[in-house]
């Protein structure tokens, strides 16, 4: 039987930042390796400070490595200049963040719009995915509402459907729940994942959560920025979890 | 705060503003009474025909007071007893009488005295109290021995020098430094707390974390206040010094001893402590009142949002135009207040400079230096032609006294007689001493009509006129409109050229001269084109206007009506006759309450009724150019002046020396426009620091929703465009906003001058509006450079971090 030719959505290599301090190097993530295929839901997990956000902001183009190489959908962003890593960013990626982040002066809905604005594609194609988004997060009765005038929950809803109604092939998500309550928690991350599994769409989360990171297809630890494979649910039977 | 000195840097240059201002305006203040004194005492001085055996000049001497027209036994009685002869045992000696001059008095050719007296007995006595103090014994002793020694024929006049009302002239001084003192501290208040605001907004989820752990209003006002009073202590010296060395700076030029006193540390020092504490009481107390969560919830500029009804529909919107625009809207609260606060300082500039300029324009306006009572209280004559011949004799005397001036062409000591008041007056006058100047209000309900294209657009005063309405109507060509803002004044034909002379110094369209061309056929007006010194007409030479005449009521006019509502009603219920008057010549410039309307006696005898014509008030206008000596001749001379009756001389004149060119001279040297031009460019100073430190905390917040954006996909180049579109909007408005503000600015100062100060002063000084174009350009150059460098400094460190992106979510690691 041919092996299958497996399609990675992510491939990080030797990726290594060091922050510098007065009198000394502070090694956040080192030589950190992965490689995520399409459609997989990749949990990584590691204590306070273990470089694990800082791995996933460099995976995300949103901060640089001192070394090393970030592949997304087969193209290299480590060496895209910075508009071309926007435009990729707003066509390929989607971000949620541990606070909704979202902006100010714009309502819900407004917030929900504002990667749409970004890219040129025609508006029709938004329409049903925010109406999907919208009735799927229970949003509806809060469109026209500052985040101001929103609670937690609602503002990481409101986050939650801003970085998919792109519908991007890649996700990362930096501890999206660890700012809500467990109810609140379980709620916003179901509705997360269902989303994710209907659109097919690549996840890379960083939690601290165990019961989180459990829904996982692999989880990976990182500790003191060294990464490594802490579980693999599906391998063996499904597919093959490459480490290096 | 020392380590973080960018944060607190607009609060060192405010409050070393702030200081610098008050330090200032202290400081003019006490040289300006320094220079009045010193000015008084330079000019004021009476010059004897006795010469300083050591210099060879006559001698000049000190004097507090004038007595003028002294019979022989006034004069006796002022000379034997000066308090120490026992008249007034309780007395000391009051007063030394340092010169005397004796005339003939023309009327009845008996010698009369003219006394100057200077109180106390030391020459140069400078405790101005105790000089006050002697004249007040003066007053209340000598006064009334001398009305009882009065001739019957002669009165004596008496007359105070700015020497002794110095007191006076101080307390004034002092009374204006207080009112600006008082505005200083509203508009330092205001600037402080602005900008405290701004840092309040910046800080407010680190004072809602304090509070979280028990901080109160006194906790969280005393942070506050501690912080602005070090501050406050060490711009202290520095402000204090350098607003010393600004105002000796505009003074010395003019050699004046320069005055500084300690107290002026002190004064600085409680000013700006009390705008320190002022200022940040409401914004903390304010806090304070506040639920923790309310401002732990502020750490973005969510604040500053205006709640929106409903979203923006951002489909298929551009980026990142629209997305700036949308958000300049919702910032609209915080861009209104940042340009109306930050330009408002703009606006104070263009205002100080126009004060500048009105000091200027003050100093050069015509003013009277004399006035003259004509006393015929037995008679009924007044200014008429030898009068008028009179004046040119004075003339002739001051060029025989003084030859140098003839060499110089056209020159007149005299340079204007205007006639302003009328002994009898008729009882309904509202202003007893305004005829034959009478408004028309007040001559028997008369108006005047005239053509609306006349009329400026937006004029207030004048409203159409419906001839239907009226009892009589006017039936005339076109539109008319109607106003009793009128001042009928009276020419003597026989006497006009003092008139014109007068007129002469206004801006005049036309030929006022035509005016004694009126004939049965036309009868011509020199009128004015403004309404409380404000354009309401556009008259041309030639246009035609009607008076009217009140000639019989048909029913009574209610009471209670006034202004624009009575003078309809008048129309409805009395009956006129009107005549019609050919403009001949616009005075552009002059002086007025009511619209001035300068008619023949024959006319203005019909049009207001009044048969007696008698004047008994002039002012007189010399040569700004005249020494103090020199005008105390022509005042000598005035004197001398008889009214005459043919051969008969009846009554006297009475003339008041109003010392407008020592009041010039004094105002010069107070340099009033060049400190007004100092404090308007530290003012204008505060602008930029408004603009850089409220943009500065503004887009620091908006830092982070510029990460957010770019990891949805904006480049670089987007949140460039986002700054360069924020600084860009923000110069259009500025512009605009620093346009409209600047013209409202010069308004209200061309306003207040010209329309409600002479309500007050009852000195009608006319000031042109204008917009001090300079000025103007400044402040519009100031407020689009610093609108738009506000939004590039930020832009500029934003981008120094290159790759500042991560710090959106650098927090939550």
């Amino acid at each position: 039987m041919a092996r299958r030719e497996i399609e990675y959505m992510l491939q990080a290599e030797s990726v290594i930042k060091q922050y510098r301090q007065p009198e000394s190097v502070i090694t956040a993530v080192n030589r950190a390796n992965i490689k995520i295929e399409k459609g997989e839901f990749v949990a990584i997990i590691g204590s306070s400070g273990s470089g694990k956000s800082t791995f996933l902001h460099i995976c995300a183009g949103l901060d640089k490595a001192n070394a090393g190489r970030i592949l997304i959908d087969n193209e290299e962003i480590t060496k895209m200049g910075p508009d071309e890593l926007g435009r990729f960013r707003g066509e390929k990626m989607g971000f949620i963040y541990q606070r909704h982040n979202l902006v100010p002066q714009f309502t819900a809905l407004e917030n929900i719009l504002l990667p749409t604005v970004m890219c040129n594609k025609a508006d029709a194609s938004y329409q049903e995915s925010l109406r999907e988004l919208v009735e799927c997060l229970g949003l509806s009765e809060r469109l026209h509402h500052l985040p101001s005038e929103l609670s937690g929950g609602q503002c990481q809803r409101v986050a939650i459907a801003r970085a998919l109604i792109n519908n991007p092939q890649m996700l990362f998500a930096d501890e999206p729940t660890g700012n809500l309550d467990r109810k609140n928690a379980d709620e916003v991350l179901s509705l997360l994942l269902k989303i994710r599994e209907t659109r097919g769409q690549t996840l890379l989360m960083v939690t601290h959560d165990l019961a989180i990171a459990e829904q996982a297809d692999r989880i990976f630890r990182m500790d003191n920025g060294i990464l490594k494979l802490e579980r693999d649910y599906i391998g063996g039977n499904k597919k093959t979890v490459d480490t290096y | 705060m020392f380590f973080n000195f960018k944060q607190y840097c607009c609060f060192f240059a405010a409050i070393f503003i702030i200081q610098l201002l008050f330090g200032m305006m202290a400081i003019s203040a006490i040289n300006n009474n320094s220079v009045e004194y010193q000015q008084i005492k330079q000019e004021q001085k009476l010059e004897l025909d006795q010469v300083d055996e050591e210099t060879g000049e006559k001698i000049k001497v000190d004097y507090h007071y004038e007595i003028h027209n002294l019979t022989l036994s006034q004069y006796t009685f002022l000379s034997k007893y000066k308090g120490e002869q026992g008249v007034f045992d309780e007395q000391k000696q009051l007063y030394v009488i340092v010169d005397t001059e004796k005339r003939i008095n023309e009327l009845d050719n008996k010698e009369v005295y003219d006394v100057f007296i200077r109180f106390g007995k030391e020459k140069n006595l400078e405790d101005s109290a105790m000089v006050s103090k002697y004249y007040n014994d003066f007053k209340k002793n000598y006064i009334k021995v001398l009305a009882n020694l009065e001739d019957d024929d002669v009165s004596f006049e008496t007359k105070t020098t700015m020497l002794l009302d110095y007191n006076q002239r101080v307390a004034a001084n002092n009374a204006t430094f207080f009112i600006i003192a008082g505005v200083l501290l509203v508009l330092s208040i205001f600037l402080l707390t602005s900008i405290y605001n701004i840092r309040l907004n910046q800080y407010k989820f680190t004072y809602g974390v304090y509070m979280t752990f028990g901080a109160d209003f006194k906790m969280l006002f005393g942070t506050a206040f501690w912080e602005l009073f070090v501050i406050m202590l060490v711009m202290f010296v520095p402000a204090v010094l350098a607003s010393t060395l600004i105002v000796y700076l505009i003074y010395a030029p003019s050699g004046f001893a320069f005055t500084f006193n300690a107290v002026i540390f002190l004064g600085v020092f409680l000013f700006s402590l009390v705008v320190v504490a002022v200022s940040v009481v409401m914004p903390m107390r304010l806090t304070s009142m506040r639920q923790p969560m309310a401002l732990i919830i502020t750490e973005d500029n969510s604040n500053l949002i205006s709640s929106p009804r409903k979203s923006f529909n951002l489909l298929g919107k551009k980026f990142p135009l629209q997305y700036e625009l949308y958000s300049i809207w919702r910032f609209r609260k915080y861009n209104i207040q940042l340009l109306s606060s930050a330009i408002a300082f703009c606006a104070l500039f263009i205002c100080g400079l126009y004060l500048s300029n009105i000091y200027t324009t003050d100093l050069e306006y015509p003013r009277a230096q004399y006035q003259i009572t004509i006393d015929h209280e037995n008679s009924y004559m007044g200014y008429d032609s030898l009068f008028s011949a009179d004046i040119q004799k004075v003339n002739d005397a001051f060029l025989e006294k003084y030859p140098e001036y003839k060499e110089v062409e056209g020159f007149k000591a005299i340079t204007g007689v205007e006639v302003t008041g009328n002994s009898k007056p008729v009882e309904e006058d509202a202003d007893k001493n305004q005829t034959p100047i009478i408004e028309a209000r007040y001559a028997n309900s008369s108006f005047m009509l005239v053509n609306a294209k006349d009329v400026k657009l937006g004029a207030t005063g004048p409203f159409v006129y419906n001839a239907k309405d009226a009892y009589t109507p006017y039936i005339g060509e076109g539109s008319l409109k109607v106003t009793n803002e009128v001042l009928y004044k009276a020419v003597d034909p026989d006497n006009a050229e003092d008139l014109f002379s007068f007129l002469s110094q206004y801006d005049v369209e036309g030929e006022p001269r035509d005016i004694l061309k009126s004939d049965k056929n036309t009868q011509y007006v020199i009128i004015g084109d403004s309404t409380s010194n404000i354009k309401t007409y556009k008259f041309d030479v030639g246009d035609k206007i009607v008076l009217s005449r009140y000639e019989d009521k048909v029913t009574e006019v209610d009471s209670n009506l006034t202004g624009k509502n009575l003078l309809r009603r008048q129309i409805k219920n009395y009956s006129y006759t009107y005549t019609e008057f050919v403009v001949c010549a616009v005075i552009k410039d002059i002086p007025s309450g009511s619209v001035p309307v300068y008619m023949l006696n024959d006319a203005y005898k019909t049009v207001t009724q009044r048969e007696d014509l008698t004047v008994t008030k002039l002012n007189i206008y010399t040569n700004p150019d005249l020494t103090i000596e020199q005008t105390r001749f022509i005042a000598s001379e005035l004197r001398d002046i008889p009214v005459e009756s043919g051969d008969a001389k009846i009554g006297s004149v009475k003339v008041v020396d109003l010392e407008q060119n020592a009041e010039n001279a004094i105002t010069e040297d107070k340099h009033y426009s060049q400190l007004y031009i100092v404090i308007s460019v530290l003012i204008l100073c505060v602008s930029p620091i408004i603009w850089f430190f409220s943009q500065t905390n503004y887009y620091f917040k908006r830092e982070k929703e510029f990460n957010i954006i770019q990891s949805m996909g904006a480049t670089e180049s987007d949140v460039r465009t986002i700054y360069l579109l924020g600084g860009l909007s923000m110069a259009i408005m500025s512009f605009i906003v620093s346009i409209l503000l600047s013209y409202i600015a010069s308004y209200a100062m061309f306003y207040v001058y010209n329309v409600v100060v002479p309500n007050f002063t009852y000195e009608y000084v006319r000031y042109t509006f204008y917009m001090p174009w300079y000025a103007l350009v400044i402040a519009v150059v100031m407020s689009v450079a610093c609108g738009f460098l506000s939004v590039y400094i930020p832009y500029k460190s934003y981008f120094k971090h290159r790759y500042a992106i991560q710090n959106v979510v650098r927090d939550e690691d």
